[in-house]
């Protein structure tokens, strides 16, 4: 089954854009609230557990760019249906497609969680939701290059905030916190990979940009660095946290990142919190954009439907989930499940599929 | 079938029949005028609009004719050295050519009628420029007449690709419009959209160029405008020079520039006249006047309403202190004195120059201190809001001034309602939009994203003259190297 897309050229992107796209996708919420987690498994010793598991994600995002450079211009969904057959690649391909859009609400439930934790306690959920929703319409609607573009400006209009941590919370940091270092047990470091690999989901969406990118051999090259990114980010929000907090108080603060804004004083700001959480739009807008886009993308390669109205189909789907879905303990079930489900899909399932691939290439041989 | 068709093109014309009609279809006419010269008992006819021609050159052509003697087109065209002159056998091609100035001969005994363009040129005299200002460089603006602002341009540009392509846009009111760019420069792809798109118009009448604008942009329910208008000849040469493409309209002063992407806006070429140093700070502090402008006063209403915590005691003391009379929301607040603002804008622009002054009065003390004083608003507000305002004079095009400052409402709304929250998502729909919005098929963002480093020397700033020897990459120009880098500044060693 030939099913190579023709490729328009004004929709194509450059390879070092795939950094970007790789990047932003996979800073969202995790970031806000990576350190507690981390420090329940691993204590001070999170930030090994870190590089660790971002050795291990460069390495599945090189097997996912094995995987793709074995087609011309596949995404995943046109893989499926290439390998599996018409029926049962359809249905894996709704499987992803769910996949995909349950990740678009759990980052969605997640930031509007932050919001009113934070900020408006009293704001409906559907509110918050709606104007995430309204982004996303309008951002996937404009198509595949301006919403890399939203990952490239959101990475520019986001990067600066780390600056602020170097400025303010590192001057109260006590570097003893750290030590004794590598006491890790195996199990621990089991565990604590799990956990990290949550923040770093995200580059699976290589599977669906690849065949936008112009010099395809450079695109994974750019992805490992944009992986390498943010592990570099991790670490450092993950040493500068285990620093300044002590071990008792990052276990009660869920989400460390932020609390460590409120210490900010500038002549004429003070809370910086109260600017980093809607700032923090800006870093989940890209996952939305790509994760909405990529959803809607594989109903239309699948099942012929236009992308638009599955667009707005999900899009007036997930209003519905923030209109009645707002039990805490449930959301917190469904994001848990979600990290769950990504990591059987992220880390486990490219190493299956790059072997099915193989043998369904050798056998045509 | 052949045969008929060859007969009326080869009869004669007939001249009483003709000057009936011309008087028909010119509406009987009270200024046209028709002179029967009779020579040799061969009758001719001079039929023209009085107030349309130049009488000066037609009694010097009449004195011509009267001292040659001559009975045929081909004696009388020597005589007419620098006119234009066409010939015509239809009635109503005729009618039009005497509607735009022309003179109209008819001599029995021939198969058409010659046209002499001895149109008088309506226009005022050149003038400095008065509604974009600049400091340094020539001052002189376009004017009316496409003619002579197609003169001024070859004053400019002597180059011989400069290309000035006519077309007729109009229905009804057919005008001229020219496309001109600089041959082994700009872009084919661009001409060729441009051209496609002014020839698909289908319109009775395109009235200034700012409508033609408006009519061959991409997305015409953008608040953003897609193409630069310009009164100023250098700024023309300028863009020109950078691969982009102008059209000229008759009747209008200013010119189009595409395609133009946001940032073109805020570029002048008084940044290309002063030091390249200074000239990058200024651009600078256009763009954060323009973010100023955009975001101060949301974010002084989002503060106020809802994050006071963000504000540190002693500024939040004061900004209490002010607002402590003011009876209004920030919100309301904000909104009413933005709307006193752009009222003094407006009507400061309707006004007769003699009377702008009193504009000054009432806008600086009875409503900026008469409303402190009455706790209608807060002095921080004032200052604010006067920020702002400024901020969005500095764009050098009145047309992105103005969206900025519409932009500004919704922003206030939104932050009035919802905080930061409504703050932020309006921003990024902002930017959602104009990362999708195109300029003739070029991305508006451009060079930002699409990501070209090496256009950033020509858009946000400027480098050094011996750096700029490439044309900016995003018009995709021919011939991109403007001066060879190193002939430009060669490299020396110490005391050499």
């Amino acid at each position: 089954m030939n099913v190579n897309m023709e490729m328009k050229k004004q929709n194509t992107i450059n390879a070092f854009l795939v950094l970007f796209v790789v990047h932003t996708a996979q800073m969202g919420i995790g970031v806000a609230g990576i350190q507690r987690v981390l420090y329940k498994e691993v204590q001070q010793d999170a930030w090994i557990v870190i590089i660790l598991s971002g050795v291990i994600t460069c390495l599945i995002v090189w097997i996912i760019g094995k995987t793709l450079s074995e087609y011309e211009n596949h995404t995943l969904f046109d893989i499926h249906l290439d390998i599996y057959g018409k029926w049962l690649g359809k249905f894996v391909n709704l499987l992803i497609v769910l996949y995909l859009f349950s990740v678009f609400l759990s980052i969605c439930l997640g930031y509007i969680e932050i919001v009113q934790a934070w900020m408006f306690e009293k704001m409906p959920s559907w509110l918050i939701g709606a104007f995430l929703i309204i982004l996303t319409g309008k951002g996937v609607r404009s198509g595949f290059r301006p919403i890399v573009g939203v990952c490239f400006l959101a990475f520019l209009s986001a990067i600066w905030m780390l600056f602020i941590f170097f400025a303010e919370p590192l001057k109260f940091a006590e570097w003893h916190y750290l030590f004794p270092m590598f006491e890790l047990t195996s199990t621990e470091l089991y565990k604590g990979m799990i956990k990290t690999s949550y923040s770093l989901l995200g580059f699976e969406l290589l599977y669906f940009i690849y065949p936008f990118v112009k010099e395809k051999e450079k695109a994974v090259r750019f992805a490992i660095l944009g992986v390498i990114a943010s592990i570099v980010i991790l670490v450092i929000l993950t040493v500068i946290a285990i620093g300044y907090f002590s071990g008792e108080q990052l276990e009660r603060t869920i989400w460390a990142t932020i609390s460590m804004f409120k210490i900010v004083k500038l002549p004429f700001i003070e809370r910086f919190e109260y600017i980093a959480i809607p700032v923090w739009m800006i870093i989940i807008i890209p996952n939305l954009l790509l994760y909405m886009w990529a959803a809607s993308k594989g109903i239309k390669i699948s099942f012929g439907y236009r992308q638009s109205y599955a667009l707005y189909v999900f899009l007036l789907l997930s209003l519905v989930v923030f209109i009645f879905f707002n039990k805490r303990l449930h959301i917190n079930m469904f994001i848990d499940y979600v990290g769950m489900i990504g990591l059987y899909v992220c880390y486990v399932y490219p190493i299956i599929l790059y072997i099915a691939v193989r043998i369904k290439k050798s056998l045509q041989n | 079938m052949g045969n008929e068709k060859m007969d009326e093109i080869e009869k004669p014309i007939d001249v009483q029949e003709w000057t009936k009609g011309i008087t028909h279809y010119t509406n009987n006419s009270p200024d046209l005028i028709i002179k029967h010269v009779e020579r040799d008992k061969k009758g001719a006819v001079f039929l023209y609009l009085d107030n349309m021609i130049n009488h000066q050159e037609f009694s010097m052509l009449l004195l011509n004719l009267d001292q040659m003697k001559v009975l045929k087109y081909e004696e009388l065209e020597p005589l007419i050295l620098t006119k234009k002159i066409s010939y015509s056998s239809e009635l109503l091609q005729t009618v039009d050519a005497i509607n735009t100035g022309a003179v109209c001969l008819l001599m029995e005994n021939e198969t058409k009628c010659m046209l002499i363009s001895l149109s008088k040129l309506v226009e005022r005299p050149l003038s400095a420029s008065e509604n974009e200002s600049m400091i340094f460089g020539p001052s002189i603006t376009f004017s009316e007449s496409i003619s002579t602002n197609i003169a001024l341009l070859r004053k400019n540009i002597t180059d011989r690709n400069l290309c000035t392509e006519k077309f007729l846009v109009g229905e009804r009111n057919s005008t001229e419009v020219r496309i001109v760019y600089i041959k082994d420069i700009a872009n084919e792809d661009n001409i060729a959209t441009m051209k496609q798109r002014i020839q698909d118009l289908k319109i009775d009448d395109p009235i200034d160029s700012n409508v033609l604008a408006q009519l061959l942009d991409d997305n015409s329910l953008s608040l953003f405008p897609q193409a630069l208008t310009t009164e100023l000849p250098d700024r023309v040469c300028y863009m020109l020079g950078k691969g982009k493409i102008a059209i000229f309209v008759d009747r209008s002063p200013s010119v189009i520039i595409a395609p133009s992407s946001f940032l073109n806006f805020f570029e002048t070429t008084d940044d290309v006249y002063t030091r390249w140093n200074i000239g990058s700070f200024l651009r600078i502090v256009r763009f954060i006047a323009m973010m100023l402008s955009l975001l101060l006063t949301p974010a002084y209403v989002a503060a106020l309403t809802y994050h006071y915590e963000i504000i540190p005691s002693p500024l939040l003391l004061s900004l209490g202190q002010s607002r402590a009379s003011v009876p209004f929301p920030p919100v309301l607040e904000a909104l009413i004195l933005e709307f006193i603002l752009e009222l003094l804008r407006e009507s400061g622009a309707r006004l007769p120059t003699k009377v702008g002054q009193t504009m000054g009065i009432v806008g600086g003390i009875v409503i900026g201190q008469a409303a402190v004083d009455a706790g209608f608003t807060s002095n921080i507000l004032i200052i604010i809001i006067a920020l702002s305002a400024l901020g969005t004079f500095t764009a050098p095009s009145y047309m992105m001034g103005a969206v900025i400052r519409i932009v500004r409402f919704p922003l206030i709304i939104l932050a009035g309602l919802w905080g930061g929250i409504g703050l932020i998502f309006g921003l990024l729909y902002i930017i959602i939009h104009l990362l999708k919005l195109t300029s003739f098929g070029t991305p508006y963002l451009v060079p930002i994203y699409p990501f070209r480093f090496s256009d950033w020397k020509d858009s946000l700033f400027r480098v050094p003259p011996q750096y700029a020897g490439k044309r900016p990459e995003t018009n995709r120009p021919i011939d991109i190297i403007r001066y060879s880098r190193t002939n430009a500044k060669q490299r020396k060693d110490i005391d050499e």
